[in-house]
């Protein structure tokens, strides 16, 4: 892997199902805690990639498309649709609105 | 004996709630339900059988069936926070789904079950339209459409047909519907959505193809082209067909009476006359 940090994809995937059908980790989530990051199982990449909106990396890398498309239902860290296309298709990531 | 007296297929798009409270009754995509939500009314249903894929809300990858069915006598929905989509108690048909069960492990089905879940928008949009009263028993028979290795078509086909079979033996004087819910073409979260959105419909020729299919009753043909390739090339959710298909297994080799696409949407609405 040389130096290539894997992804653990289903802590990925099982963050992305907890902000669809748990309300009080989306809300922890939405409202700024820590907490649900921290507890979260999730290496620096991943929590990184999570927080600027780079879903393509995480896609890329083996993270359901299905489960990550909730990030941006609930526009977590201020991801907005078009930030999220931006990256999954283009591999750009923009900045926040 | 139970009887079957009604199948038909529709969407469940998380957003129609929210639409058809901005639009009204008079928009398209309430009349598309209306239109199926009055036949249902004139055949005097009793129980919904719903051919349906969760989408990662009601299981997850810690143990995710390839086909499941309820045995509960009830459960809540939406899980996954659906606007203009109000939480409700649904009723379920805990002794059908018993029978199914056991009807299709002795057969050629290993089948999960489920005493305990909670339903997301796939089935719970559908019955927002369909079942605006909670006049209805609800069975969903979950297929995964969403994680590959999917369930091949023909095997999709063969369980509606085993389906029928099971309904046809249950000692109940019910008047049974069955529901196809899902899309021919649609992406969620990947590559080939839009611009500016979070979906898409990548291969809108798909869904004219599967709608031609579907009116000329070409089954064994819809069958032997709707691989796993074929359906996922149509977005990731494209393996919704799937219910489609199984729906297909129980009313043989007619063509549908009525069906309305929104290509749009990669979707449509249809019926089949089975009496």
């Amino acid at each position: 892997m040389g130096g290539f940090i894997s992804l653990s994809t289903y802590d990925v995937n099982l963050f992305c199902h907890r902000i669809s059908v748990d309300p009080v980790f989306r809300n922890a989530v939405l409202n700024g805690s820590e907490k649900p990051w921290n507890e979260s199982g999730l290496d620096p990449v991943e929590i990184e990639a999570l927080r600027s909106g780079d879903v393509g990396l995480l896609y890329r890398r083996g993270a359901d498309a299905f489960l990550l498309h909730q990030l941006a239902r609930f526009q977590v860290e201020g991801l907005t649709p078009k930030r999220y296309a931006a990256s999954m298709k283009y591999g750009r990531v923009l900045p926040r609105d | 004996m139970a009887e079957f007296v009604g199948a038909f297929g529709v969407p469940h798009t998380p957003g129609f709630p929210a639409l058809v409270e901005r639009e009204g009754q008079s928009s398209e995509t309430a009349q598309l339900y209306q239109a199926i939500l009055d036949q249902l009314l004139d055949l005097r249903v009793d129980v919904l059988v719903v051919f349906d894929s969760d989408h990662l809300n009601s299981f997850f990858l810690d143990n995710l069936p390839a086909l499941c069915i309820p045995v509960a006598a009830d459960a809540r929905g939406p899980n996954d926070s659906v606007p203009s989509l109000p939480e409700r108690l649904v009723r379920l048909q805990p002794q059908l789904g018993m029978h199914m069960v056991d009807y299709l492990t002795r057969g050629q089905f290993d089948v999960s079950r489920s005493h305990h879940l909670s339903l997301d928008h796939s089935l719970m949009v559908p019955l927002h339209f369909l079942d605006p009263e909670n006049r209805f028993q609800v069975l969903p028979i979950y297929i995964n459409g969403l994680v590959p290795p999917l369930i091949s078509s023909l095997r999709a086909h063969s369980l509606g047909e085993c389906v029928l079979k099971t309904i046809a033996e249950w000692d109940s004087e019910s008047r049974v519907a069955i529901i196809a819910s899902g899309s021919f073409s649609l992406e969620v979260g990947g590559p080939r959505i839009s611009d500016d959105g979070i979906s898409g419909v990548p291969d809108p020729e798909w869904v004219l193809h599967v709608a031609d299919r579907l009116k000329k009753g070409a089954i064994s043909k819809l069958i032997d082209e709707a691989t796993t390739e074929r359906m996922l090339r149509a977005g990731n959710v494209g393996g919704e067909l799937l219910n489609w298909i199984a729906l297909l297994g129980t009313v043989g080799d007619k063509p549908c009476r009525f069906l309305e696409l929104q290509t749009q949407f990669g979707h449509g609405y249809a019926s089949w006359e089975v009496l």
